[in-house]
């Protein structure tokens, strides 16, 4: 195609937060008209380069260039007004407001005159009459289903006269028939030169939609590649295909008897009917998408959350505990996904972090032993190589790898049997993971049996024993370490 | 020097220490008669009520939450102990031990209905702040009740070894808070709370027996604060303590804690309320209407938060 038809144009762009680099010169076209698939794993990179593209954050290097002219300087603001607009994955409308009045919204004055509601209703209307969409434009947004919030979305960047739309997972909320009717959708704005660019995990609706379809790997642009260049096999290849080296470290434990046996298990609308067991010394991990119900998962095991169905059993007794403290009493330890929201006290210091939640063990009267608390967090800090500048400092100010293995002492002070680690190595630098990685096989070796949720294929594969396979609440798949390749798990968590 | 130095930098409470000294100084460049010791006597015998009701909403506060029915419970607190005390019906320790598990039971009202509705705190305060002062009205029929105990009298106006009485009890619940915040396992987890809810519940802490816990313990306090203003006017009022809820949380912010909840000290508290009370003092003093007092009184807690932001921000680069 000829270079004047070329409506967006990134030119080796590399972006870095605290040092890690999170996108690594990256390039793409984008042609007007087209409509492009942007693929690759959790954490590889895309959303950033959404962020990039709508001026939420400015690359290190690298330019951008729309309709021949570099967006670079230009605030949000100015890059919607240029013809950009964004569909989020989590919508972005005002629920107490009407169909109409969202998609007017900020933009009530029209040519220096103020539009009247009723101006606003009619140009809605005669917006939807043209793409034949049956929504009442006075329909408070709240009464909609999330299919046609997302309709109502595309429609207010229609209306922002948008060249160029992005969608983060447009797809995943949508039932099959909806889905039917958005790829109506998206072929109609094609027809009208309006360009897409939207992200999936769903390789279905990546091959049937798309034109282009460009591989995102690890912050770097594995390629651009025509459906006739590739097939979904080749596809998750490229996705996944890192070189795995000695990265993770070997070793090979007998695995004991049976600790957690889990029947039958349902915590509506997370997840249903999940077998099964978790042996002593063995890691089982669970892979599947973010929001496929995995956590979930380790969530009712640990008494976070509730499950509504089925059994669970530790070490052949009865177990159903009814808040994480029983958990913790029971002998399990839990490390959450998020370690801001689920883990960090962010204004305590190391020693008042691990020792959060256990201090009955220091309990001397109503008083706390403290210097036996910090005699044992001191310990637990040289163990997991901790390192602080000053002593009392704010775990806040620690760098993430230096939290994670601050949650980890909190695990470990409880000498807990079980342990579930929902992420353990999200977002922390590389030699902090192989901490980690190292620790947890010292933990299967003494015979603990752990339960590790993980969206990093590469580490979920190398550490695991078995793996089980979640996609949209159901149990896929069990492979044993052998028989569980990249590809036959990321066939199973699209599935 | 360099400890004194470390002290104004390094301890949270240094910025409204060093406000509070600037304060005390300027009024007694303006009269004479700011410092004296029976003045100074003075101050602490006013604050002392405000001071116990303080320390009680700080736990709260620095939980996370808020309790703006401190003012109503001090009602129904004072009309309960008159009632009890009422024509030497029951003893004397009767009638404050009562009157200390009513306020515990308001409280702990507060707090069952915060840890199962979910719904804010402030919300939930307010409906049993308008709640309180109608059951004191409600108890009293309306009317002041006179005729109490003649040792009640004590606890409000009299004096042991020379220091009035009220004075003591604000020692003594300034000692027993910050032991309870700094030294104990329930401290150290309303802190917790406060600084990450869900954090703190996944890590074991049993969130909701907490959060119940430190309105139990803002409702003593309020109960105490009653039984003081009681015994001080000697007479029940129902429409004693009314806005008590705002100096009292005018105080904990003023002393550093945060209204976000997660940090937060007795002492800091303890200096919000002199600071208050020696700006009231002062401009009665110097002969400040008190209509302008509040003006300027609510000008000075604007500034106070606003200057310690700056400071804690200064503090960083020392």
């Amino acid at each position: 195609m000829a270079e004047q038809d070329c409506l967006l144009k990134i030119k080796g762009i590399s972006l870095a937060f605290s040092g890690t680099p999170i996108l690594k010169s990256v390039d793409l076209s984008l042609y007007q008209g087209e409509i492009h698939a942007l693929v690759g794993e959790n954490g590889a990179g895309k959303s950033s380069l959404f962020k990039c593209i709508l001026g939420i954050i400015s690359p290190s290097q690298g330019e951008i260039i729309f309709l021949n002219e570099s967006l670079s300087g230009y605030s949000i603001r100015d890059i919607l007004r240029k013809g950009i607009s964004m569909i989020h994955q989590e919508l972005m409308l005002i629920p107490e407001l009407t169909v109409a009045e969202n998609i007017f919204l900020g933009r009530e004055t029209a040519q220096g005159k103020r539009m009247g509601l009723s101006e606003i209703n009619q140009a809605t209307t005669d917006l939807f009459r043209e793409y034949d969409l049956d929504i009442l434009v006075g329909a408070f947004v709240k009464d909609l289903s999330i299919a046609h919030q997302q309709i109502i979305e595309i429609m207010r960047s229609v209306s922002q006269k948008a060249r160029l739309i992005l969608m983060d997972e447009p797809t995943s909320s949508l039932t099959e028939k909806e889905v039917v009717f958005f790829r109506q959708l998206i072929f109609r704005l094609k027809s009208e030169g309006i360009s897409i660019v939207f992200t999936s995990h769903k390789m279905d609706e990546v091959f049937d939609f798309s034109d282009k379809i460009s591989v995102l790997r690890d912050g770097e642009m594995v390629g651009t590649f025509s459906k006739a260049e590739v097939d979904p096999m080749s596809l998750v290849q490229k996705m996944v295909g890192r070189e795995m080296k000695d990265f993770y470290p070997k070793a090979l434990s007998e695995v004991g008897q049976a600790i957690i046996r889990v029947n039958d298990l349902s915590c509506a609308p997370h997840f249903e009917h999940v077998n099964f067991t978790l042996h002593s010394g063995e890691v089982l991990g669970l892979s599947g998408l973010v929001g496929a119900g995995r956590s979930d998962i380790g969530q009712v095991l640990f008494g976070v959350k509730k499950k509504t169905s089925g059994t669970m059993q530790l070490k052949g007794q009865e177990y159903n505990p009814g808040n994480p403290s029983e958990a913790l009493r029971a002998g399990l330890g839990y490390l959450g996904e998020d370690r801001k929201e689920m883990g960090i006290i962010p204004e305590m210091n190391i020693t008042e972090n691990m020792s959060l939640g256990l201090l009955d063990a220091y309990r001397k009267f109503l008083f706390i032993d403290q210097e036996k608390e910090s005699l044992d967090a001191a310990e637990m800090q040289s163990r997991l190589s901790v390192h602080s500048a000053k002593e009392g400092q704010r775990i806040q100010n620690l760098s993430g790898g230096n939290q994670q293995k601050v949650l980890f002492g909190r695990i470990l002070l409880n000498n807990p049997e079980v342990l579930i680690l929902d992420e353990p190595t999200r977002g922390i630098d590389v030699m902090s993971k192989f901490e980690i990685y190292t620790l947890i096989l010292a933990l299967k070796k003494q015979g603990k049996a752990i339960l590790l949720i993980s969206s990093d294929l590469p580490e979920l594969l190398a550490m695991s024993d078995r793996v089980i396979v979640i996609s949209k609440g159901k149990q896929m798949a069990e492979l044993s370490r052998d028989n569980a390749s990249p590809e036959k798990v990321l066939e199973f968590s699209l599935h | 020097m360099k400890e004194l130095k470390a002290f104004f930098t390094k301890t949270p409470t240094g910025g409204i220490f060093l406000a509070l000294i600037l304060v005390c100084a300027l009024f007694s460049s303006m009269t004479s008669r700011f410092l004296t010791p029976t003045n100074i006597s003075v101050i602490l015998n006013q604050v002392s009520v405000n001071a116990i009701l303080a320390f009680g909403v700080t736990f709260v506060i620095i939980a996370g939450g808020i309790d703006l029915s401190l003012g109503s419970l001090v009602a129904v607190c004072g009309v309960v102990v008159a009632l009890l005390s009422q024509n030497n019906e029951y003893s004397l320790w009767l009638a404050i031990i009562g009157t200390l598990i009513a306020g515990i039971a308001l409280g702990a009202l507060n707090g069952i209905i915060v840890v199962l509705t979910k719904v804010p705190p402030f919300i939930v305060t307010l409906g049993t702040m308008t709640i309180g002062r109608g059951v004191a009205l409600i108890l009293s029929k309306g009317r002041p009740i006179s005729d109490l105990n003649e040792s009640l009298n004590f606890l409000g106006n009299g004096d042991l070894f020379g220091i009035p009485i009220p004075i003591l009890f604000l020692v003594l619940s300034y000692a027993t808070c910050h032991i309870l915040l700094t030294k104990t396992i329930f401290g150290r987890y309303v802190k917790a709370i406060g600084g990450n809810e869900m954090a703190s519940y996944v890590a074991g802490v049993r969130v909701n027996r907490i959060k119940l816990y430190v309105y139990m313990i803002s409702g003593l306090f309020a109960a105490l604060a009653g039984i003081l203003l009681t015994a001080r006017i000697n007479t029940g009022q129902p429409n004693a303590g009314l806005g008590f809820e705002l100096d009292a949380i005018a105080a904990v912010i003023i002393g550093g804690t945060s209204t976000r909840g997660g940090k937060g000290t007795i002492t800091g508290t303890l200096l919000g309320v002199l600071f208050i009370g020696v700006i009231n003092n002062g401009l009665d003093l110097i002969n400040v209407s008190a209509y302008w007092q509040q003006v300027i009184m609510g000008g000075i807690i604007i500034l106070a938060v606003v200057l310690d932001g700056l400071y804690q921000k200064l503090k960083m680069n020392i």
